[in-house]
């Protein structure tokens, strides 16, 4: 079948349910980069996201042949990508920081590193330290700029329970990162 | 202060922009008056550079082939599944009326079968005690005082035109 770059999302998940391989590679080519952000945020471990993207991938391929463009591709992906998310917590995964990648400072201060280091473990532990789905819906909104309504399909929650859920989440990072040293309170 | 418990509720979905324009305003409002709520609500808005300035490590450089790769796997033991599915709804489904006139062909031989292995078993019982009887019998006859199983019987009775009916 003839690769065709223009074709749009739904169309490519339609194709690849009827076996065309190319429209999945143009899929992965096309959303790899917004799936890896979520993964990555979620989890914090590299080679645990990798596993959880590379899942996402293959569900959506297996799911394919039952795809009616009812609701977007992007919206349909994001739902089979936060399931996974959430199903990864349920396994009872002892939290850990993830390995952080260094930041390239030019600066020569060392101490100017040290510190973005541990603001950036500090950021990571209160992430981690969210439910489940307290920490998909901060995901959600701030990385990926969903709507409550949006983030609600992603859930299978109401947009009013995404409400209460970032709200809560908000709360506790406020305690937990307002006392960092790392971060001043205004 | 039960006020700021109200309006704290909506702090959260005013920073999202998610709420109505009547709600909104009304959170303003008390946001401008009310120093703790103020507060608050700076601090909701400051966690968004902080969240957002945590980075993001690069995925592995082969994850691309790897998810296609396991999507190449994926469709061939999908293919293999669907083949022996199939193959299973010709035989079922296509050639529907051939099957079913099979399966009733078996059905009936194998009930005519039995019921003629049956038959023939009970003659050939019949016959074994009908021996039985005769050897019974004829020892009886033959005075020799060996057991029988109808002992005590007489010539004429019913018990022996039985007899000489299993005499066949």
């Amino acid at each position: 079948m003839p690769h065709d770059y223009t074709a749009s999302d739904e169309a490519l998940i339609q194709s690849t349910g009827k076996g065309d391989l190319n429209a999945f590679e143009e899929i992965v080519r096309r959303h790899q980069s917004w799936v890896w952000r979520i993964a990555y945020r979620y989890i914090g471990q590299q080679e645990e996201a990798a596993d959880l993207v590379q899942e996402a991938f293959i569900r959506l391929m297996a799911a394919s042949r039952r795809y009616q463009p009812t609701a977007s591709f992007r919206t349909y992906f994001n739902r089979i990508v936060t399931r996974l998310c959430l199903d990864h917590s349920r396994k009872k995964r002892p939290i850990t920081i993830g390995t952080l990648p260094d930041v390239s400072d030019p600066s020569p201060n060392a101490t100017d590193i040290l510190t973005e280091n541990e603001r950036n473990r500090s950021v990571r532990k209160a992430i981690d330290a969210l439910p489940a789905n307290q920490r998909m819906a901060v995901i959600l909104r701030y990385d990926e700029e969903l709507s409550y309504q949006e983030i609600a399909v992603a859930l299978d929650v109401t947009p009013k329970a995404v409400e209460r859920l970032l709200s809560r989440a908000r709360s506790q990072l406020r305690d937990h990162l307002g006392v960092s040293e790392h971060f001043s309170r205004p | 202060m039960f006020s700021c418990i109200r309006y704290r509720r909506q702090l959260s979905a005013y920073l999202d922009g998610e709420l109505s324009a009547r709600k909104r305003k009304s959170v303003e409002i008390h946001v401008a008056q009310c120093t703790a709520c103020n507060r608050i609500l700076t601090e909701m808005h400051n966690l968004a550079p902080i969240l957002l300035s945590l980075e993001i490590s690069e995925p592995p450089s082969d994850l691309a082939s790897r998810i296609i790769t396991a999507a190449h796997s994926h469709q061939l033991r999908d293919k293999n599944r669907l083949g022996v599915v199939h193959a299973w709804r010709i035989l079922t489904f296509q050639f529907a009326w051939q099957f079913k006139m099979a399966v009733a062909a078996a059905l009936i031989f194998g009930a005519a079968m039995g019921g003629f292995l049956g038959w023939d078993m009970g003659r050939q019982k019949n016959t074994i005690m009908a021996n039985t009887v005769k050897t019974s019998v004829n020892v009886r006859d033959g005075k020799s005082g060996a057991l029988d199983t109808f002992g005590g019987m007489q010539g004429g009775s019913i018990e022996a035109v039985t007899l000489a009916l299993f005499n066949i």
